[in-house]
């Protein structure tokens, strides 16, 4: 966890996991966001209106990208049964002509009749008109206006007064009914990738993770043996080695709240900050070995309930199933985790050990990228190259952070011109990174 | 008469001082803002001639409407004796008096022989317009600091001042940009003419007071439909949209404006929280649209909440208890959950600006939202609604978790002071009423 008590609701894994594993932990706290993630269909997330797909033709007006969220459609307050957008304006606007019928025969009750239809069926659809195109939702209000006002307020108009307002409000209509329905159909969005294939590769993003999880418990273990030891050196190596399967694993760790502030909170996440007895897990160990050099009977207590902490974790994380979305969201999350680190400040205050966490993040973003990259490939090879050579590039900038024996180098030893460096190429990868989960239809 | 009274005669004419000393210290400028306007979705531009008169009911700057500019200042002041503070008072109204008049620099003619006492970058032509305003806040540590009672005043602080808590989950405060004995925020339509006001009131202070951190902002009002909000923010939503609405009365006394809960010299003024939100736009601009959308609760382009389709239409959030259309943890649901009585009573009077410094240690923006709530109780208000909705984990709903916007931003800095009532005579200044009780 890098936040304190940051909330982690990607919509992708807190409801494809968290839906999971509500059986698994029977812990209902899913916050379920609208749309991606949820591998059941638009139904779970429909509102009780009536759902009404079609309308994706309306709200994709040219410039606009393609896939509308369900909630979107869902709220629109298009009649029920429209068929689609195009034939309710249209249907709109034979008021209008009705309207300009009724005033040729110089009949202003009649038209004043027509008119009024118009005008109160425009209240349902003028929020998606002005959500397609502002422009023409503007033109269309500046026409309606003085219509209204000769029409429907001034007793002593004249049809021949109104006439030509109600041409011009028909051609903007008319216009808009046109924009509407040359509109490309909503871009076919990719469609959600599938097969026996990407089942192969999600069954081994899933061993792979679980197999750090795995490792974190012996890890772990191997950490509090060290601590309970008072041996401030094996100590040292001991935590790094624990931290990066946390770090591996991190985006899983924090669907677990609970869990993620017992081990991996910092103390600003705490009233008495270092001092609160509230705060447990790596951290306070971090500061007891590389600040306070000292390992005795406190430290025994808590390097105890770190373990204690990591299997209940161990328990709560092996019960997922992952899914693809979930993957490449997750892995995404990692990259951005590199990121916030130097922003926030968030780095191991007292061990400096960053580099650590670093290769844990991009280690397991990369490993989830390889399994994903042939289905990249297949629907954006640019992409997909793109990729790769971002991630080596990442990976060759991280190489002289870490001693023979692996450990890492003293973060603050990292002087401003190369950490800008490695931040820019961090920036490359994660921005490229961005477009997967689109590419590879992820966001239904 | 001087030129000075001539200008006030003529201002006097104009109906703009006295409408004005009603009015709280809103420029009134005909026809520009029709009853029930906001200000901040006024999308009209300014009419040319434009000044706010020092002198009000209410200090400039709370309830005026807010220009494209401004700039934060944090003052300590470095002189020990009360008579200093007074002083300091008094040239502070003074100085803020005539620069809000459009004087850009002293009446007489610069004598050569002397460092001239207008630094020039506006220029020597007395100002009608730049909608200049001066506010001045004053800081818990002007009472108490360390423990001490540092002017005899510590008995009559207003009841609710502080210092910003140091515990709000997710902030990550930094120490040189926190608090300040005295507040200034300087605000017109241009950068150069809030830092013009700035340095004189440097020049004319040294000795009494010496800078802590100070912070530039601004906005830009764009097009909007009337009834919309016209400004946005660097995260590209809008801003405003359900602010309180400041031509009425009642509500601000009831929100913003002290009452008889403070001390006689302490009422009539308000308290404001300043926050300096840093915000990780790198990382909010790969987001998809869906997800930013959800964060905030709000559709990016119209800024209809999103079980709506117009902005001005509020959202039903009974109709939507789980928060399938407007999640739970979204921006204006944990900051605005829309309680009724018990959540009305808590919101405040925002005016916010942009801010961008550059870029970080790692070539990454450093940007983002300078927050100011202005409320009638900031434990009551501001602090009620950081604590028990927006970092709360817990609300609306056990789960929830703190506001899902917290991933992308974060406070490096600001305060809380309070603002004293406006003064409303010529010869009298500002919060003589504490210094001299």
């Amino acid at each position: 966890m890098k936040l304190p008590l940051k909330t982690f609701t990607r919509a992708v894994l807190a409801t494809s996991l968290l839906s999971l594993a509500l059986t698994a932990c029977g812990d209902n706290t899913a916050t379920s966001l609208p749309a991606p993630g949820i591998s059941t269909t638009a139904a779970a997330i429909s509102t009780g209106t009536t759902a009404i797909p079609p309308a994706a033709s309306i709200t994709t007006a040219p410039g606009m990208a393609g896939t509308t969220p369900a909630a979107v459609t869902s709220t629109t307050a298009l009649p029920t049964g429209a068929g689609n957008g195009v034939q309710v304006l249209t249907d709109l606007g034979k008021n209008l002509t009705d309207t300009a019928e009724a005033l040729k025969k110089n009949d202003l009750a009649a038209a004043r009749a027509a008119y009024k239809k118009f005008d109160t069926g425009w209240l349902d659809v003028e929020g998606v008109v002005q959500q397609a195109s502002r422009d023409l939702y503007k033109e269309i209000e500046d026409a309606m206006t003085p219509v209204g006002r000769e029409l429907l307020r001034n007793a002593s108009t004249t049809a021949a007064t109104v006439t030509p307002l109600v041409q011009t409000l028909q051609d903007k209509f008319a216009g808009a009914i046109k924009s509407f329905g040359s509109s490309k159909p909503a871009a076919a969005s990719a469609e959600a990738i599938s097969g026996a294939e990407v089942v192969a590769a999600t069954t081994r993003v899933d061993n792979y993770l679980k197999g750090s999880l795995d490792k974190l418990v012996t890890e772990t273990a191997a950490f509090v043996a060290a601590v309970k030891s008072h041996d401030l050196v094996k100590a040292k190596t001991a935590y790094q080695k624990a931290r990066y399967e946390y770090e591996s694993i991190e985006f899983l760790a924090e669907t677990f709240k609970d869990s993620d502030v017992a081990i991996d909170a910092r103390p600003d996440a705490y009233p008495k900050g270092e001092n609160d007895p509230a705060w447990t897990g790596f951290h306070p160990l971090e500061k007891a070995i590389w600040v306070d050099g000292k390992l005795d009977a406190a430290t025994d207590k808590l390097a105890d309930k770190l373990l204690a902490d990591v299997n209940v974790l161990h328990g709560q994380v092996k019960a997922l199933k992952i899914e693809p979305e979930a993957a490449i969201a997750g892995a995404a999350e990692l990259l951005e985790e590199i990121q916030s680190g130097k922003i926030t400040g968030e780095e191991e205050r007292y061990s400096h050990t960053d580099f650590n966490d670093f290769k844990g993040n991009f280690a397991s973003a990369r490993f989830v990228y390889e399994a994903y990259s042939p289905f990249v490939k297949q629907r954006n090879a640019a992409l997909d190259s793109e990729i790769r050579a971002a991630f080596t590039t990442v990976e060759t900038a991280l190489v002289p952070y870490f001693a023979a024996d692996g450990t890492a180098v003293d973060y603050t030893k990292l002087n401003t011109a190369d950490r800008k460096t490695l931040a820019q190429k961090v920036e490359a990868l994660a921005d490229s990174f961005s477009r997967v989960s689109g590419t590879l239809g992820l966001n239904k | 008469m001087s030129s000075e009274m001539t200008r006030r005669s003529a201002l006097k004419a104009l109906g703009l001082a006295t409408a004005s000393a009603v009015a709280g210290g809103a420029a009134v400028a005909a026809g520009r803002h029709p009853a029930g306007q906001l200000p901040q979705v006024t999308g009209q531009t300014p009419v040319v001639e434009e000044l706010f008169p020092f002198e009000g009911v209410h200090q400039a700057g709370i309830i005026t409407d807010p220009p494209e500019a401004v700039l934060l200042v944090a003052l300590e002041v470095i002189s020990k004796t009360p008579d200093s503070l007074t002083r300091l008072m008094q040239t502070l109204t003074m100085r803020s008096r005539e620069l809000m008049r459009g004087q850009p620099g002293p009446a007489t003619v610069e004598d050569e022989n002397f460092p001239p006492r207008n630094t020039g970058e506006m220029g020597y032509d007395s100002l009608k317009d730049g909608r200049l305003s001066i506010m001045i806040g004053l800081g818990a540590s002007l009472f108490t600091k360390d423990g001490k009672d540092r002017f005899g005043l510590a008995s009559r602080k207003p009841i609710a001042l502080k210092p910003m808590p140091r515990d709000l989950a997710g902030d990550r405060l930094n120490p040189a940009m926190l608090d300040g004995d005295i507040l200034l925020q300087i605000s017109s339509d241009h950068p150069l003419q809030n830092l013009h006001a700035f340095r004189d009131i440097l020049r004319n202070t040294k000795g009494l007071v010496s800078p802590v951190w100070v912070q530039p902002g601004f906005q830009r009002y764009l097009k909007a439909p009337s009834g919309e909000a016209n400004a946005r923010g660097l995260l590209g939503f809008k801003d405003g949209t359900s602010n309180l609405n400041t031509r009425d009365d009642a509500l601000m006394t009831s929100l913003v404006w002290t009452g008889s809960e403070e001390p006689g010299w302490a009422q009539g003024g308000t308290y404001v929280a300043v926050r300096i939100i840093r915000e990780q736009l790198e990382r909010w601009d790969r987001l998809n649209l869906a997800r930013q959308e959800a964060s905030i609760g709000r559709r990016k382009t119209t800024g209809a909440t999103l079980d709506n389709t117009k902005e001005t239409t509020l959202p039903n959030y009974a109709a939507d208890p789980d928060g399938d259309i407007v999640p739970l943890n979204s921006h204006i649901r944990k900051s605005n959950p829309r309680l009724g009585e018990e959540s009305e009573r808590r919101r405040m009077l925002r005016r916010g600006f942009l801010y961008m410094n550059g870029i970080d240690k790692s070539g990454l923006l450093d940007a983002g939202f300078l927050f100011q709530g202005f409320c009638r109780n900031l434990e009551e208000q501001f602090e009620f609604v950081k604590r028990n909705y927006m970092v709360n984990r817990n609300f609306p709903k056990k789960g929830t978790g703190a506001q899902d916007l917290d991933e992308y931003i974060a406070c490096i800095g600001g305060g809380y002071f309070f603002v004293p009532a406006g003064v409303q005579q010529e010869d009298r200044f500002l919060a003589d009423a504490l210094l001299s009780g």
